[in-house]
């Protein structure tokens, strides 16, 4: 992002939550809920990407699909700037959804399963046009062929099923579909995650190259912590429904300020045998959401953990300017990053 | 070296309506005992077929076509590729010899068996163990392998463990008979990073223990760079470079091997600068390329060197290191 460039959120967060009823037994009885989304609250600015990371289960993707209004809140705010106004995406109505959808678009992660078999490219992509008003064939034609181009697959390929292509194809074919409409923000869902190496660069670079030129605003959700340092320009950390870290990126990764991040970092296997580091094991299994642990969600596995997390929810602090730590003791720990790698 | 397991000049093909697809096209692979070697290269070049086949674990449309395997035992070479299909012979090789465990343990794991019942059936088979022996064993497996409360959870169902539990199931039943070769196709690709760290762990541990030579199949150069003592990197059906885990990641030969490296988003790599990428993607397995099968994607290939005649043998470059390419040809013949 531009340093003179005043930030102007595209998006407000505002304590989010999502709680699934969990129903049992003949009378359709709710004994309990997951909570999946516990109170997540951030801003997204105009034309930066946002990582967000955590083990699975910890309530990305559910975060990505209530911004979106694709699951419906349980309560919170998302406020959307679309032209001068802001709207609430969680309490807009039907008509006025209707109206920002178009802004608002999703990559998945499965560009098999997301692709319907029976569809030619040509209607993958060309619906979202045809739903908003490019009813002329011609016109829908020129359109496809051109966001094909963009996102470096053949025109011709238009009358083609989705079985015909490769993974890395066809999640080209789920980014031109996803940018037909020119949106603004993308909710990018594990988008490269099921791509092999050599054409996860491919898609990393052609989602980069289209950011800067249609000037998009990326929520990036992964579990692959290199991929989303090499990605975002800030990145949060959640734990079982909660963002307990929430930074730029290189102080993110150099200087973590959440004992999970640190242990986030140091679990992942890195390509340089000669860094054969010494590591913190992570003790345990991500907790259980509709049965969160008392005080902090991580201090059962938490080596820093002192009678206080047991009992007290930590606030999400800010603790140096933008880096923001859920954590009791973020002050005295010397958590250990990635430096110098 | 000394090798617990050969494989020379493997072929296994698929004989399919549209093609025949040359899985494993001349696998030549020395297993060393004792010790890790990891198997690399992206999706379709052929890692689980070569480990299915190692174990005569492949199946109609598919036939092992050509190429020796061979287990070293102490005192006996076993040649697996000359057994009997579905044989005595194989079947008490597989899972007391050779086990091997996958990305997805409830493809092994049977859904209506309690999880003691599977490891239990395992040790009985192989083992001069009977029941409630086998079943101390199999709870002694759990507890080795990290599962909280063994005793409770050996009567659970797989489908109540989580993926980390699973897997961790899945070692203790492979390793309850203690096989000298663990194959271990991409075990923990499918799980967080830091169930990966544990597990991987696990396994270390283990190996020292028994004395284990594991054969780790895996895309994530990471986790071969951490675990492996050796590595090989495979590409359409064949080995294209091996080397010591130092040496490959030091000084890569192939245009492969250092294409494949240089795609991987560095932790320390400058962000927002563009990744470097392989052009193109691994060719559909119907198709014979003439000459090196990478030349179509590879940077340094040169015309009429790279493109024509047969597929580049491996050679050996340097004392332990071996590369396919035809580039190190003219080095290799000079000497
Ligand atoms: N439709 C649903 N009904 C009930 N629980 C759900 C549903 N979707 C997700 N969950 C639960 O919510 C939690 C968070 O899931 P998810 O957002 O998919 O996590 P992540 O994307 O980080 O892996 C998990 O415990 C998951 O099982
Ligand atoms: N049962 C099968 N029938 C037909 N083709 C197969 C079968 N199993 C594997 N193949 C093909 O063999 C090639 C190698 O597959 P595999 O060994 O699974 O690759 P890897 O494990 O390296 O991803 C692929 O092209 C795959 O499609
Ligand atoms: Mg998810
Ligand atoms: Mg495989």
């Amino acid at each position: 992002m531009g340093e003179a460039k005043v930030k102007v959120p595209l998006l407000e967060v505002h304590d989010l939550k999502k709680h699934f009823p969990i129903i049992k037994g003949f009378f359709n009885q709710v004994v309990g809920h997951v909570k999946a989304v516990d109170g997540v609250s951030f801003d997204l600015y105009e034309g930066e990407c946002l990582g967000l990371v955590g083990e699975s289960g910890s309530g990305k993707t559910t975060v990505g699909r209530t911004i979106l209004r694709a699951l419906a809140p349980t309560s919170g705010k998302v406020l959307f700037q679309h032209g001068d106004e802001s709207v609430d995406v969680a309490s807009a109505s039907h008509d006025v959804l209707k109206k920002l959808r178009p802004h608002m678009q999703m990559i998945f992660q499965d560009p098999y399963a997301s692709l319907n078999p029976r569809m030619t490219v040509l209607d993958l992509v060309g619906e979202p046009l045809l739903v908003n008003g490019v009813t002329d064939r011609k016109e829908r034609e020129k359109r496809v062929q051109d966001l094909l181009v963009r996102v470096g697959l053949k025109p011709h390929f238009l009358r083609r099923y989705p079985h015909a292509f490769s993974g890395g194809q066809r999640q080209r074919i789920g980014i031109a579909r996803a940018l037909a409409l020119h949106p603004k923000l993308v909710v990018c869902d594990e988008p490269v995650s099921a791509l092999d190496v050599s054409v996860q660069a491919q898609a990393l670079n052609l989602l980069q190259e289209l950011q800067e030129e249609l000037g998009l605003t990326y929520l990036f959700v992964a579990h692959d912590l290199s991929v989303v340092r090499h990605i975002s320009d800030r990145v949060a950390v959640m734990y079982v429904g909660k963002i307990v870290e929430l930074s730029p990126v290189d102080a993110l990764y150099e200087k973590p300020m959440h004992p999970y991040t640190e242990a986030l970092l140091s679990a992942v296997p890195v390509p340089d045998p000669k860094r054969k580091k010494k590591r913190l094991l992570l003790s345990g299994e991500v907790a259980d959401p509709s049965n969160a642990p008392s005080g902090c969600g991580f201090h059962p596995r938490c080596a820093y953990a002192q009678e206080r997390c047991k009992q007290e929810v930590p606030e999400l602090r800010e603790i140096e300017p933008g880096h923001f730590s859920r954590c009791h003791f973020t002050e005295t720990l010397q958590l250990e990053g990635q430096a110098d790698l | 070296m000394d090798s617990v397991l050969s494989i020379r000049g493997l072929k296994t093909h698929f004989f399919l309506d549209e093609g025949i697809v040359r899985a494993v096209d001349g696998v030549d692979l020395e297993i060393p005992r004792g010790k890790t070697i990891g198997i690399v290269g992206e999706s379709g070049c052929g890692k689980s077929v070569t480990a299915f086949s190692s174990l005569r674990l492949v199946a109609e449309p598919g036939q092992i076509v050509a190429g020796d395997v061979v287990l070293h035992q102490e005192n006996l070479d076993v040649v697996l590729t000359d057994l009997e299909d579905e044989g005595d012979q194989i079947r008490a090789i597989r899972g007391k010899e050779i086990a091997m465990i996958f990305q997805e343990p409830m493809t092994s794991l049977s859904p209506v068996h309690t999880v003691g019942f599977q490891i239990m059936e395992a040790v009985e088979l192989h083992m001069d163990l009977t029941g409630s022996d086998a079943q101390a064993h199999a709870v002694h497996m759990l507890d080795r392998v990290g599962i909280p409360d063994p005793g409770q959870r050996f009567g659970q169902y797989p489908h109540e463990l989580s993926g980390g539990m699973r897997q961790r199931v899945m070692i203790a039943m492979a390793l309850s008979c203690q096989p000298s070769l663990l194959i271990a196709d991409e075990p923990t690709t499918a799980l967080d990073v830091t169930i990966q760290a544990q597990i991987l762990e696990l396994m270390r541990d283990l190996q020292v223990e028994f004395d284990m030579s594991i054969m780790l199949i895996t895309h994530d150069l990471g986790v071969v760079a951490e675990v492996a003592d050796e590595v090989a990197v495979m590409y359409l059906g064949r080995v294209v470079e091996q080397a010591a885990t130092d040496e490959i990641f030091e000084h890569p030969k192939h245009p492969y091997t250092r294409a494949l490296m240089d795609s991987i988003p560095g932790m320390g790599s400058v962000r927002k600068t563009r990744l470097k990428t392989i052009k193109g993607s691994v060719p559909d397995p119907f198709s014979q390329l003439s000459g090196c099968p990478f030349h179509p994607r590879c940077e340094e290939a040169k015309k009429g060197m790279c493109d024509v005649g047969e597929r580049p043998e491996l050679l050996v470059l340097e004392e332990g290191h071996q590369v396919a390419c035809v580039l190190y040809h003219e080095e290799v013949a000079r000497g």
